[in-house]
C-alpha cells in the first residue's frame, strides 16, 4: 500500500513544480532560487521523514483520531480544522491556477469561472469519495498520465533547442541566499506528505514506508529541471517575459512525429488530470480532517447519507473558490500563491511539530 | 367407498387442463395418483409407479413398493404437494398420507454453441438452458471435492431454481455472506436471465456491470477456481461469476489459453479499442468546433473542407451518425437472422454513402462511426459493451459544452466512478489487484 | 414511462440548447496559414500585414489544393490590423495553424524591438515553435507564392523549414521563441533565414545576421551553409576540393562541432573550433584509390578549414555572435554575469579563430 504515498507526493510535486512554483522561481532566478533547490529538498525532506516515522507508530489512525485522543478540545480542533483548511487552500489555489491556463490556451472564448466551476463540482464529488476510492483512481491516472510528462520532461532535456550555456550561466547565482518566498515555494513542492494525515488510516501499520530517500531526491531533479529547462529554451532574460513559463517552454517543443503536433495541447490536458487528482486528493484530505475536528468519523460504506457533512464541506469551500477565482486577476493570483505558500511553511512545520511530539509522548506514556 | 378429497390435497391445481388424476384401486382399497402430464415421464410412471401397484397385494404392501423407488418423499397435503406436482412428481394418495415420486421428464436440453463469446480454439460449448445439466457440465470440468453446490429459489412468483457454486477452499466468506443477504433481500416476482439477477444482486442504477454474466462454461470453471462464486439460474444458459472487477470484462478467454506475447498485443488492442468507442465522438466534436489546432494542417484543411457541405453543427452530425450506427445495431440483434445481414448491409453501406454524398455528414464523420462501432465490438463481454455504448454520449455532451476539457473531465469522472464501485467489497477498479496467477 | 419522457426532453433540451461559448465549427474558421509583416508607406500606418488563409478542400491533391486568400491591411500595430481583416473575411481567422511568420526586409529593425515581437509570444494561438524568416523584397510576396507541388498553402515552406522534406544545407531554420530568445540574451545574437520568391517557386539560401538592434549583414550562400553548420548543428553537409591535381566533392552526413575560449594570454585570446566530419565522396576527378584517403582528407580539411575562419571573421567584424560564443564565455567563467559580460565585449573583438578541422571519409562511393 506504501507506493500511494509516493503517488500522491509525486502529483504534488508535479503540480508546484510545473504549476504554481515556477513563476517564484524565476522571478528569484538571480536572487537564490538555485540555492532553494538545494534547502527546500533538505527542509522537505526532514519534514516528510518525520511526518511518515511519527504517523506510523499511529495504527491505522487519521490525524483527527490522534489528535481527539492525545489532546484536549481546545488545542486538537485548532490543529485539525487548520491542517484541513490549508489543505483545502492548497487545492483550491492550484485550481485557480489551472482555470486561467486552461481558459487561456485551451479554451480562449470561455470564462474561467464556467471552468472553475465544471471544475468545482467534480472536485467534490471526487473528495467525498472514501479514501481507498480517491487512492485508486490517483493510481490509475498516474500510471496514464506521468509517463508522458516525464517523456516531456526528457524530450526537453534532450532537445536541440534546449541551450546549456544559458543554465551554466545561470550557475553564477547559485551561492545567493535565497529570498524567503523562493525557499517556501521550494519545500511547499513537498507539502504532499500533509495527505498522510488521513490516508494514514488506510495504510497497514505494520509497513512501514520504504525508500523514503526518493522523495527529496526526486523533489530535487523536478525542481531543478522545471527551473532550468525553461531557461534553457528561453534565455536567461527572456524567460522572464513568460507568465506561464512552462506552458510557453512547451509550446516551443517540437515533436515531429506524435499523432498531434502541437505538444502543448497534450500537455494542458494533462496538466488538467493531473490538477484534478491533486485537488481531489488535497479536498478529500481537507474534508476527512475539517469534519474530523468536529468528531464525525469515516464510515464503513459511503453513501450520499453518511457523507453529507464532508459534501457540505466541499462545496461551502467549492464556493469559496469559484468567488476567489472571479475576484482574483493574475497577478494578485501570483502574489497571493507567493504570500500563501510563505505562510504555509512554518505551519507545516508548526503540525509536523506537534504530531512529532504527540508520537514520542505516547511512547514515554 | 369415499372420494379422495383432491381439493383438500392440491387446493387450486383443480382445473388445470393437464392434471391427471386416476383412482386406483387394490381389493376394496382405493389410492389416487395424480400427475400434471405435462411435466411428467409417462414411460418411467409405468414402470416405477404402475409396476409396484401391479405387484403388490394391498394398500400397505403399495405403500412400501413406493418407498423403494429412487425420488420418494412424503409430503403434507395442501401447498407442499401442489409444489411438488409443479416440480414434475406424482403423488400417490393414500388415505392417511400422500407420497410424491419424482418422475419429472428427462430435460430435453443440450448444450448450445457458444456465441456469446467465441473464440477459436477452445472449448466450443456453452451452458444448457437446464439447471441440472449445467451443475453437471461445471461438476466434470472441475472434479474437486471441494466444491460446494447449494440451490435456492428466486423470484417470488417463477421460483426459479437457482444454484450457488463456489470451491469452499477458495471462496471469500464475506462474498458469501454479502450473496446471501442479498439474496435474501430480492422481492421482484418473475426472474428469468441471468442479467437480470445480476442486476438485483447490485445496484439497480449502477452503469457498469458488476456481475460477470457468461455462457462459457471453462470461463466459469476459472472463475470458479480463482474462488468466485457462480451462480446458475434455471432457464438460462449464463452463469453469473461474481465478484467481477472491471478487467474481467475486458478479457477472452483466449488469453489463458495462448502464449502471453501473442495475447498482450491482443489485450491492449482491446483496451484501446475500448477507449476509441467512448472517446472519439466526443473528441471529434472537441477538435472540430473547440480545438481544431490539434489537427495537422493538412487534416484540418481536408476536414473544413468536407464539413463543407454540411449545414448543422458538428453535434448534431455526430448524433445522427452515432443514431444510424446504434440503430443498425440494435436492429441486427433483434430482427431474425437470416434479415438482420440485410438490414446492416443496406444500413451500413448505403444509407452511410448516401448521407455523406447528401451533405448531411461529413466523410470523416462516416469513418468515425464506423470506427466507433467496430471497437466497440472488441469488447468481449456484452454487458461492458453495452455500459460503453452508453458512456460515450455523456462525454459528446460534455464536449458541445466544455471541448476538450469537458472530455478530460467527463473521462476522469468516469474513472472515478468505476473506482468507486465496489463488487461484493472487491475494488472494481484497482490496478495491480493481484489475482492468483496459477490458474493461466 | 412519465420518467422516460423526462429524461427525453431534458436530452433534448441539452441538445437544442446553446453549446458552450467559443463553440465554432472547424469550417466556420479560416486557417491562417502563414503570417506576413511589412512596413507600409503610411506614416501613420507603419505596418503592413498580410495573412495568406487556406481555402478549405476535402480531397488534397498537390498543386490544386493549394488555393489560398491573402488579405491584408495597413494599420498603427498588428492588432489593429488583424481586427480591421476581420471585418473582410467571412470567416473566424484562426491563427492555430499559422506555422510561419515572415517579415518584411523593411521591417528588419522593427521586428527586433520587444512591441513587434510582442504580439507574436502574447497571441496563445500562435505556436512558439513556428518558423520565423525574412521576405525579400517583402513579405507580401513571399506570401503570394503558388508553388506547383504544395498540397495545401505553405506547405512547401513547412516542409523546406521543418527539413521534413527537402534536407538542404543551405536553408536556415529559425523558430519564434528562438528568435526572442536571442532578441533578449546576451551573447547570443538573432537571425533570421531569407526567403526570396522566384515566379513560382522559392529560394532560400541566405541569413540576415542582426545585432540587438538591427540587420547587420546578409550572408552568401556559402557562407550559409557553414553558418546553418556552426549556428543550428545542421548534420548534412558537403565539401568541394579543388587543387591543381585533382578536383572532389565530399558528402558529409555527420558533423561533430565543439569550441572553447583559452583567454589564457590576455592580449590574444583564442578560439578552438572543433570539428568533426564523416562522410563519403560523391564526385572525384580521378581515381580516389591512387592515394590513401588521408591525402584526400588533408586536403579537403584545408579548405574547410579556410571557410570558417572566413565566416567566423566576417561575423566578428560586424560584431554580431549568433553562434553564442559571448553566451559561451559568460558560461565557462565564473566571477559575476556583468564582470563577465564587459570582460567579454573587450575580448570579441581581439579574438583569434583557430578552426581544427578533421574530416574523415569512410566510403568512396561506388566506384573506385
Amino acid at each position: 500500500m506504501s507506493r500511494y504515498f509516493f503517488y500522491f507526493m509525486s502529483i504534488s510535486m508535479l503540480i508546484h513544480t510545473i504549476l504554481i512554483v515556477p513563476r517564484d522561481h524565476m522571478n528569484a532566478r538571480y536572487d537564490g532560487a538555485i540555492l532553494s533547490f538545494l534547502i527546500g529538498p533538505a527542509i522537505g525532506g526532514v519534514l516528510v521523514y518525520a511526518y511518515t516515522r511519527s504517523l506510523s507508530k499511529f495504527k491505522g489512525k487519521g490525524l483527527p483520531e490522534i489528535a481527539a485522543e492525545r489532546l484536549p478540545k481546545a488545542l486538537s480542533l485548532p490543529l485539525v480544522l487548520g491542517a484541513g483548511l490549508m489543505s483545502f487552500i492548497a487545492g483550491g489555489m492550484a485550481w485557480i491556477h489551472c482555470a486561467f491556463i486552461i481558459s487561456k490556451y485551451l479554451n480562449p472564448d470561455m470564462s474561467p469561472y464556467a471552468l472553475l466551476i465544471l471544475f468545482v463540482i467534480v472536485t467534490c464529488a471526487g473528495a467525498v469519495q472514501t479514501s481507498k476510492t480517491v487512492l485508486f483512481s490517483t493510481e490509475i491516472i498516474y500510471i496514464v498520465c506521468v509517463p508522458l510528462l516525464v517523456v516531456l520532461l526528457i524530450h526537453g532535456l534532450f532537445s536541440k533547442s534546449m541551450n546549456y550555456d544559458s543554465v551554466k550561466v545561470m550557475l553564477d547565482y547559485t551561492w545567493v541566499m535565497p529570498s524567503w518566498s523562493s525557499l517556501s515555494a521550494a519545500t511547499n513542492t513537498f507539502a504532499g506528505y500533509m495527505a498522510l494525515s488521513v490516508f494514514n488510516r488506510t495504510f497497514p501499520a505494520d509497513k512501514q514506508i520504504k525508500h523514503l530517500w526518493l522523495i527529496p531526491a526526486v523533489g530535487l531533479i523536478l525542481e531543478l529541471f522545471s527551473f532550468f529547462i525553461p531557461i534553457g529554451f528561453h534565455g536567461t532574460d527572456g524567460v522572464d517575459d513568460y507568465i506561464y513559463t512552462w506552458v510557453s517552454t512547451v509550446d516551443a517543443f517540437r515533436m515531429k512525429y506524435l499523432l498531434i503536433e502541437r505538444v502543448v495541447s497534450i500537455y494542458l490536458l494533462i496538466l488538467l488530470v493531473v490538477t484534478y487528482v491533486f485537488t481531489m486528493i488535497t479536498w478529500h484530505v481537507g474534508a476527512e480532517l475539517v469534519t474530523g475536528a468536529f468528531r464525525i468519523r469515516p464510515p464503513k460504506k459511503a453513501s450520499l447519507r453518511t457523507q453529507l457533512p464532508r459534501l457540505a464541506v466541499c462545496v461551502l469551500i467549492g464556493i469559496g473558490t469559484v468567488i476567489a477565482g472571479a475576484r482574483f486577476d493574475e497577478t494578485t493570483l501570483f502574489k497571493a500563491s507567493s504570500f500563501w505558500m510563505g505562510i504555509r511553511m512554518p505551519l507545516d512545520v508548526l503540525i509536523v511539530f506537534a504530531v512529532v511530539l504527540l508520537s514520542r509522548w505516547r511512547l514515554k506514556a | 367407498m369415499k372420494p379422495f378429497d383432491l381439493h383438500a390435497a392440491i387446493p387450486g391445481l383443480m382445473h388445470s387442463g393437464d392434471l391427471v388424476s386416476r383412482g386406483l384401486n387394490i381389493d376394496e382399497e382405493s389410492v389416487q395418483l395424480v400427475y400434471l402430464s405435462s411435466l411428467c415421464d409417462k414411460q418411467y410412471l409405468q414402470s416405477s409407479i404402475m409396476q409396484a401397484f401391479g405387484d403388490s397385494s394391498d394398500r400397505a404392501d403399495f405403500k412400501n413398493r413406493l418407498s423403494l423407488i429412487p425420488g420418494y418423499e412424503q409430503v403434507q397435503s395442501g401447498d407442499a404437494a401442489v409444489q411438488k406436482l409443479l416440480r414434475g412428481y406424482a403423488l400417490v394418495l393414500f388415505p392417511d398420507a400422500i407420497c410424491a415420486i419424482e418422475s419429472a421428464k428427462a430435460s430435453t436440453s443440450k448444450p448450445l454453441d457458444a456465441t456469446m463469446e467465441s473464440i477459436l480454439q477452445g472449448p466450443q460449448y456453452a451452458f444448457s438452458e437446464d439447471i441440472a445439466t449445467n451443475v453437471q457440465i461445471i461438476r466434470t470440468r472441475y472434479p474437486s471435492k471441494e466444491l460446494r453446490v447449494e440451490y435456492s429459489v428466486i423470484g417470488t412468483v417463477s421460483q426459479t431454481s437457482l444454484a450457488i457454486l463456489y470451491d469452499a477452499s477458495k471462496v471469500d466468506p464475506d462474498v458469501l455472506l454479502e450473496l446471501d443477504e442479498r439474496l435474501s433481500k430480492i422481492d421482484a416476482e418473475v426472474v428469468q436471465a441471468s442479467n437480470q439477477v445480476q442486476m438485483l444482486l447490485t445496484d439497480r442504477y449502477h452503469l457498469l456491470p458488476t456481475g460477470l454474466v457468461t455462457d462459457r462454461p471453462d470461463r466459469t470453471v476459472l472463475n470458479l477456481s480463482q474462488g468466485k462464486v457462480i451462480l446458475l439460474l434455471n432457464g438460462t444458459p449464463f452463469s453469473i461469476n461474481l465478484p467481477a472487477v472491471f478487467f474481467d470484462f475486458l478479457d477472452s478467454m483466449e488469453d489463458v489459453y495462448q502464449y502471453p506475447w501473442l495475447m498482450r498485443p491482443l489485450q491492449a488492442l482491446r483496451y484501446i479499442g475500448a477507449c476509441i468507442t467512448m472517446t472519439l465522438p466526443a473528441l471529434y466534436v472537441a477538435f472540430v468546433s473547440y480545438n481544431p489546432e490539434f489537427f495537422r494542417a493538412q487534416l484540418a484543411i481536408e476536414i473544413a473542407g468536407s464539413r463543407a457541405a454540411v449545414p448543422y453543427a458538428s453535434y448534431y452530425e455526430v448524433f445522427l451518425m452515432l443514431f444510424l450506427t446504434e440503430a443498425l445495431t440494435e436492429a441486427s440483434i433483434r430482427l431474425p437472422k437470416h434479415i438482420g445481414s440485410t438490414a446492416t448491409t443496406v444500413g451500413g453501406l448505403i444509407l452511410g454513402e448516401a448521407a455523406q454524398q447528401a451533405g448531411l455528414v461529413s466523410s470523416i464523420m462516416i469513418i468515425i462511426a464506423s470506427s466507433v462501432a467496430i471497437s466497440n465490438f472488441v469488447i468481449p463481454i456484452n454487458t461492458m459493451s453495452y455500459a460503453v455504448r452508453v458512456a460515450k454520449f455523456p462525454l459528446i455532451i460534455l464536449a458541445m459544452y466544455f471541448g476538450l476539457v469537458g472530455i478530460v473531465t467527463g473521462i476522469f469522472c468516469f474513472v472515478l466512478y468505476a473506482a468507486s464501485l465496489r463488487s461484493f467489497g472487491k475494488p472494481y477498479l484497482k490496478l495491480f489487484s493481484g489475482e492468483a496467477k496459477r490458474s493461466r | 414511462m412519465k420518467r422516460t419522457i423526462l429524461w427525453m426532453s431534458v436530452g433534448m433540451l441539452l441538445l437544442a440548447g446553446l453549446p458552450g461559448c467559443g463553440f465554432k465549427d472547424i469550417d466556420r474558421r479560416f486557417f491562417v496559414m502563414a503570417i506576413g509583416i511589412d512596413k507600409s508607406e503610411k506614416p501613420d500606418k507603419p505596418y503592413h500585414v498580410s495573412l495568406k488563409m487556406a481555402i478549405p478542400f476535402s480531397k488534397i491533391e498537390p498543386g490544386k489544393t493549394n488555393t489560398y486568400q491573402l488579405v491584408s491591411d495597413d494599420a498603427s500595430s498588428i492588432t489593429e490590423a488583424i481586427r480591421h481583416m476581420k471585418s473582410k473575411v467571412d470567416k473566424e481567422l484562426d491563427f492555430s495553424q499559422a506555422k510561419i511568420v515572415v517579415i518584411g526586409k523593411q521591417m528588419s529593425a522593427e521586428i527586433l524591438q520587444k512591441d513587434t515581437l510582442d504580439w507574436f509570444m502574447r497571441r496563445r494561438d500562435i505556436q512558439g515553435a513556428a518558423y520565423m524568416a525574412l521576405g525579400d523584397p517583402s513579405a507580401e510576396e513571399v506570401l503570394n507564392v503558388k508553388t506547383d507541388s504544395e498540397r495545401f498553402p505553405g506547405d512547401s515552406l513547412f516542409l523546406s523549414f521543418d527539413h521534413d522534406g527537402t534536407e538542404s544545407s543551405y536553408i536556415v531554420t529559425e523558430y519564434l521563441f528562438d528568435f526572442h530568445r536571442r532578441v533578449t540574451e546576451k551573447g547570443l545574437d538573432p537571425y533570421l533565414p531569407i526567403i526570396r520568391p522566384t515566379g513560382n517557386a522559392y529560394l532560400i539560401d541566405q541569413v540576415a545576421v542582426f545585432d540587438k538592434t538591427k540587420l547587420k549583414a546578409v550572408l552568401s550562400p556559402e557562407e550559409t551553409r557553414i553558418f546553418n553548420k556552426l549556428v543550428a548543428k545542421y548534420q548534412k553537409f558537403d565539401i568541394e576540393t579543388k587543387t591543381d591535381q585533382i578536383q572532389f566533392a565530399l558528402n558529409v552526413d555527420k558533423i561533430k562541432t565543439n569550441y572553447n575560449i583559452d583567454t589564457s594570454e590576455d592580449l590574444a585570446p583564442v578560439l578552438h573550433l572543433n570539428v568533426r566530419m564523416i562522410g563519403q565522396a560523391e564526385e572525384s576527378s580521378k581515381s580516389f584509390y591512387e592515394k590513401p584517403w588521408s591525402y584526400y582528407e588533408r586536403l579537403a580539411e584545408q579548405g574547410v578549414a579556410a571557410r570558417y575562419t572566413h565566416l567566423l571573421q566576417k561575423l566578428q567584424a560586424l560584431n554580431v555572435d549568433p553562434i553564442g560564443f559571448g553566451l559561451h564565455y559568460c558560461a565557462t567563467h565564473h566571477n559575476g554575469q556583468q564582470a563577465e559580460w564587459t570582460a567579454w565585449e573587450t575580448i570579441y573583438p581581439k579574438l583569434a579563430f583557430k578552426p581544427n578541422v578533421r574530416v574523415e571519409i569512410k566510403s568512396s562511393g561506388g566506384v573506385k
